[in-house]
C-alpha cells in the first residue's frame, strides 16, 4: 500500500457529497436508472444484483430499494456490491447497509485487476459505474486503467453468462485527460466516418464530419459519440448485443471552471434474450453497419435544459433527496 | 480540510516488543476481541466488525463509544504497555467493569496488518482524527533487537479533519489487500465453497451456528471458527436460554450481560454467545443425558471470587472448540476453551471430550493475566486456587468428583441399556409364544419375590421378574431361562403335542 494522501481524499469527498444531491443527478436516478433497473427486474423475475460506486448517502441504492428491486434480509443486502476507497466513507456505507455481498474497499480499477473474488464472483444484473473522474485519466497508460477495467468487467460478466445494464458516468472535462487516448478514440470514429459508416447521421447531428474539430469544440458530444463506439467494439467482440439507450449530460459548476457530467445507459444482452423485453431500440448484434449510424446519429439529452423550466419537478426531486437522506 | 497533521513514534515497554515478534494474539478473533473489550470499556453500545468475507482483504471495527482525543492517542502511543490511567478505577462509564488496556488492544490490530488506520471523533468536538499507524519497519528480528533499548515499535501520522459535533465513534481498520487476514481466514477453495453455502443459507447468526453445529469438526472453516470464537469470548448475551437452562447461577449472569446493552455485529450477524447445552441433535431439541455441576467460590471478603459451571454429557461435545474450560474475567473470555482443564493431572480418557464449562471471575485473577490477556501466569496464587478448585470438582485421589460421577453414570447407563435389551428379548419370546397358542400376550415386568414367570391366560398377561434369584445374570442365559419357563406354561395350557403342529414342535426344538 502506498501512502494515502488524506488531504486530497478529504477534499475530494467534501467536493463530491454536495454534488450527489443535486436535482439533475437525482433526476437520472429516478427517471432513467430506476426505469432501466425495473425492466431488468422483470427480465430476471427476482430482485436484481446491483453493483454501484455509491456514496455515503446511498441515494441510488435507496431509490432502487424503495421500488422493491433489491433483496433485503435481516442481515443486509445479499445482492448488492459496491467499492469505495476511503476508509471513513466505506465504513459509513457498510454500517448503513449492515452487510452486503460485495463490500470492496479500494478503487474500481484495483478491484477489477487485483481483487481475489473478481473473476470468480463478479456477476451483477445492473452495474452502475458513476465515476467522478474522466474516462481516460492522464496518469494512466492510454486506454488501460479505468477503460481497461471497464472492458475487463464486461468480459467477466460475459464469462458468467449474464445479461446486464451498464450505467456509465464520467466527468466531461479534458483537463486531467490523457491526450493519446482521446486521439485513439478520435481515430476509431474517424475510421468509420472515412469508410462512410454513419457519416451522414454524424453530419446531421453535429453539422460537420470532422471528429478532431468536435474534440476541440464540443467535448461532451465527442464523448457521447466515442464512448458508445468503444463499447460497441467490446460488446461485439465478446458476443453481446449492445443497446445504447441514451446519452445525457448536465452542466456542473465545480471548484474550478464548469464542466459537463456525461451519462450513458447501455444494455448488454446475451443473444438468447433478444427482443424479449426491450424491443425498442433494436439490438445492435452482429450488425456493425447498422449500429454505427445509430450511435453517431443519437441525440444527447440535456438534463439542465430539460429541468430549467420545471421548477415543480426540481422541487420534488430536492424534497426526495432530503427524505432519502433522513 | 485537514486542519492539523501530527507525526510521532510509537513506543512500548520491552516485554511488549518481545511479544510483537511472536504475535501477541493467537488468532484474529482474539485480536478483535481486545478491540471489542476496549469499546465496551468506554461505554459503546454497538460494535460493528466487517471482514470482507469471503475475500478477507481488510477488516474494520467500528464502535459508537465517545471517541478518543488526539492527545490521548498520542499519550497511548508514547508508551504502550505502561501504566494505564483508566485502570486506576475498576468501573468505567455506564457502570461497566473495565476490561482491556487500550494500547495493547490497538496493537492487536498490527497482528492482522502492519499498517492500519484509526479514525475517531469525540462527542462535542467539531473535528475527527485519522491516524495512520505503521509498524512495518519495526517488526523484523533485527529491528526488534535494535529497538529494544529505545522502545520504538512504530510510527504514526495523525490528521485532524472537520467533523460534525454530534458524531462520536472510533473506527480501526486495515487498508485493502491485507494479506494476513486472508491467510488466517480464507483457507483454500473448499473453505470458500463453504462460505458461499453459509451465505446462501444463513440469514441470522443462529442459523449460521445451527448450520455447522452438528458438522464433523474437521469440516468447520476458519471463518466459522472465527465468528464462533469472537461470539463466545465477548461480553454479549447468550442465545435465548443458553447456555444451561437449569443452572442456578445463570439468572444473575444473564441479567448482568443484558444490563450492558452491548451489541456486537460481525458481517451482518448480530452475535450471541453460541453456547447451548447439550450440544447434540439440534439447538432446540435437547437431550437429557447430561449433568451440570455448579461452582461458587469465595465470599464477599475474598480476594478471589468466581462462579460458573462444569458440564458433562455422555456424547462428545460439538463443535470441539466448546470442549474444555473457559475462564471469563469481567465477562470476557481469556484465550479460549482450555481442553487441558487447567492442566488437570489425571487421565480421564475420552470423558474429557464431553466436558465443558465456564468460570465467571467476579474478583481477582486479573493480575495473573499475561500481557497478551489471553493466557495466565500459572504460578500466580489466584490461578493456583482456581486450578485446585477445578481439580477438586473434577476429582482428586482423596476427593471423588465429576470423574467418578461420570463413571457411575456411565455404569448406570450401561445397566439401563442392558435391562432394555433384556425386556426387548423377552417380549420377542412372548410374542412367539402368543403366536403358537393363538393368543395375544403382553409382558408385565415385575419386581418382587414371586415366581420368575407366571401367565394369566385369561387376561393374556405374562408376569416376569427379570431380577429373580433363579434368573441367570447374563442376557443369553436369561433368554434361554424364560423360553424354557414359557414353554412349560404353554405345554400345560395346550396339553399333549400333536405331530401335526409343526410350529409348536419347531419352536420347542429350537429352544
Amino acid at each position: 500500500m502506498g501512502p494515502i494522501d488524506r488531504k486530497a481524499l478529504d477534499l475530494k469527498r467534501r467536493g463530491i457529497d454536495p454534488l450527489m444531491a443535486t436535482a439533475p443527478k437525482h433526476w437520472v436516478r429516478c427517471h432513467v436508472w430506476l426505469k432501466i433497473a425495473e425492466k431488468r427486474y422483470q427480465i430476471c423475475n427476482k430482485p436484481i444484483r446491483y453493483f454501484t460506486l455509491t456514496t455515503a448517502d446511498l441515494f441510488d441504492v435507496k431509490v432502487l430499494e424503495r421500488a422493491g428491486l433489491l433483496e433485503k434480509t435481516s442481515r443486509g443486502y445479499p445482492g448488492l456490491g459496491f467499492c469505495e476507497m476511503d476508509d471513513k466513507t466505506h465504513d459509513d456505507i457498510i454500517r448503513k447497509l449492515r452487510w452486503c455481498d460485495w463490500p470492496y474497499k479500494g478503487l474500481f480499477e484495483e478491484m477489477v485487476f487485483t481483487y481475489p473474488r473478481f473473476e470468480d464472483d463478479f456477476s451483477f444484473d445492473v452495474v452502475n459505474l458513476d465515476f467522478i473522474t474522466v474516462p481516460f485519466p492522464e496518469h494512466e497508460a492510454p486506454m488501460e486503467g479505468t477503460w481497461g477495467a471497464i472492458e475487463k468487467m464486461i468480459d467477466v460478466q460475459w464469462n458468467h453468462d449474464i445479461s446486464f445494464d451498464l450505467f456509465l458516468t464520467f466527468r466531461g472535462s479534458k483537463d486531467e485527460t490523457d491526450a493519446t487516448s482521446l486521439q485513439k478514440v478520435a481515430d476509431l470514429v474517424k475510421y468509420n466516418l472515412n469508410t462512410g459508416r454513419g457519416k451522414s447521421e454524424f453530419e446531421a447531428k453535429i453539422g460537420h464530419s470532422d471528429i478532431d474539430r468536435l474534440l476541440e469544440e464540443n467535448y461532451k458530444e465527442f464523448l457521447s459519440t466515442g464512448i458508445p463506439k468503444l463499447l460497441i467494439n467490446r460488446a461485439l467482440s465478446d458476443g453481446y448485443m449492445l443497446t445504447h439507450f441514451e446519452a445525457y449530460y448536465y452542466l456542473r459548476q465545480g471548484d474550478g471552471k464548469p464542466y459537463h457530467i456525461v451519462k450513458f445507459v447501455f444494455s448488454f444482452e446475451i443473444p438468447r434474450s433478444t427482443g424479449l423485453v426491450f424491443g425498442q431500440p433494436p439490438p445492435l448484434v452482429d450488425n456493425y453497419d447498422q449500429a454505427i449510424p445509430m450511435i453517431f446519429g443519437k441525440d444527447t439529452f440535456d438534463i439542465s435544459n430539460y429541468l430549467s423550466d420545471k421548477s415543480d419537478l426540481v422541487s420534488e426531486l430536492e424534497q426526495d433527496l432530503v427524505s432519502l437522506r433522513s | 480540510m485537514v486542519t492539523d497533521v501530527l507525526h510521532g513514534e510509537i513506543n512500548a515497554s520491552a516485554r511488549i516488543i518481545g511479544d510483537i515478534s511472536l504475535g501477541i494474539y493467537r488468532s484474529p478473533a482474539n485480536a478483535l476481541k481486545e478491540l471489542v473489550s476496549n469499546a465496551f470499556d468506554v461505554g459503546a453500545t454497538e460494535v460493528i466488525i466487517n471482514t470482507d468475507y469471503p475475500a478477507f482483504t481488510y477488516v474494520s471495527c467500528y464502535d459508537n463509544g465517545p471517541g478518543i482525543a488526539t492527545e490521548e492517542l498520542r499519550q497511548i502511543f508514547s508508551h504502550i504497555g505502561g501504566s494505564d490511567k483508566r485502570l486506576k478505577t475498576d468501573v468505567g462509564p455506564y457502570g461497566r467493569p473495565i476490561i482491556g488496556k487500550i494500547g495493547i488492544g490497538i496493537l492487536g490490530m498490527s497482528q492482522i496488518n502492519k499498517r492500519f488506520v484509526i479514525i475517531s471523533s469525540l462527542a462535542g468536538e467539531n473535528t475527527r482524527l485519522e491516524a495512520e499507524i505503521n509498524i512495518e519497519e519495526f517488526v523484523s528480528e533485527q529491528a526488534i533487537k535494535t529497538n529494544l533499548g529505545t522502545g520504538k515499535i512504530g510510527k504514526y501520522e495523525i490528521y485532524v479533519l472537520p467533523e460534525s459535533e454530534s458524531e462520536h465513534y472510533t473506527i480501526i481498520t486495515t487498508p485493502a489487500r491485507s494479506e494476513a487476514l486472508r491467510g488466517e481466514l480464507g483457507q483454500g477453495k473448499s473453505a470458500r465453497d463453504q462460505f458461499v453455502k453459509v451465505r446462501e443459507e444463513a440469514d441470522t447468526f443462529k442459523e449460521f451456528v445451527v448450520n455447522f453445529h452438528n458438522k464433523p469438526v474437521s469440516t468447520l472453516s476458519s471463518y466459522e471458527s472465527f465468528l464462533w470464537e469472537l461470539a463466545s469470548l465477548t461480553p454479549i448475551p447468550y442465545f435465548g436460554d443458553g447456555p444451561l437452562k437449569e443452572w442456578e447461577g445463570w439468572d444473575s449472569v444473564k441479567k448482568t450481560l443484558q444490563s450492558y446493552n452491548f451489541k456486537l455485529t460481525a458481517d451482518g450477524y448480530e452475535l450471541r454467545k453460541p453456547i447451548l447445552l447439550p450440544t447434540w441433535d439440534n439447538l432446540e431439541n435437547r437431550g437429557d443425558d447430561y449433568e451440570i455441576y455448579s461452582i461458587d467460590y469465595g465470599d464477599e471478603k475474598s480476594d478471589l471470587q468466581f462462579e460458573g459451571y462444569l458440564y458433562h454429557q455422555r456424547r462428545q461435545i460439538v463443535p470441539s472448540e466448546l470442549q474444555g474450560l473457559l475462564i471469563r474475567i469481567r465477562n470476557v473470555g481469556i484465550g479460549g476453551y482450555d481442553k487441558t482443564l487447567l492442566n488437570y493431572p489425571r487421565n480421564i480418557g475420552p470423558m474429557v471430550r464431553g466436558i465443558t464449562g465456564e468460570i465467571y471471575v467476579r474478583k481477582g485473577l486479573e493480575e495473573a493475566l499475561n500481557i497478551d490477556r489471553n493466557s495466565f501466569n500459572e504460578t500466580h496464587e489466584h490461578f493456583s486456587v482456581l486450578q485446585q478448585e477445578i481439580f477438586s470438582r473434577i476429582g482428586l485421589p482423596d476427593k471423588p468428583g465429576i470423574a467418578k460421577n461420570v463413571r457411575d453414570r456411565s455404569a448406570k447407563h450401561q445397566e439401563e441399556q442392558r435391562v432394555v435389551k433384556e425386556i426387548q428379548s423377552l417380549e420377542q419370546i412372548i410374542r412367539k409364544a402368543g403366536r403358537v397358542c393363538s393368543q395375544e400376550l403382553r409382558l408385565i415386568p415385575e419386581l418382587g419375590d414371586g415366581a420368575p414367570i407366571t401367565v394369566d391366560w385369561d387376561k393374556g398377561e405374562v408376569h416376569a421378574n427379570l431380577w429373580h434369584d433363579t434368573v441367570p445374570a447374563d442376557l443369553a442365559g436369561k433368554r434361554q431361562f424364560f423360553r424354557v419357563l414359557l414353554c412349560v406354561q404353554l405345554l400345560s395350557k395346550l396339553g399333549p403335542i400333536s405331530p401335526d403342529e409343526p410350529d409348536l414342535v419347531g419352536w420347542l426344538r429350537r429352544i
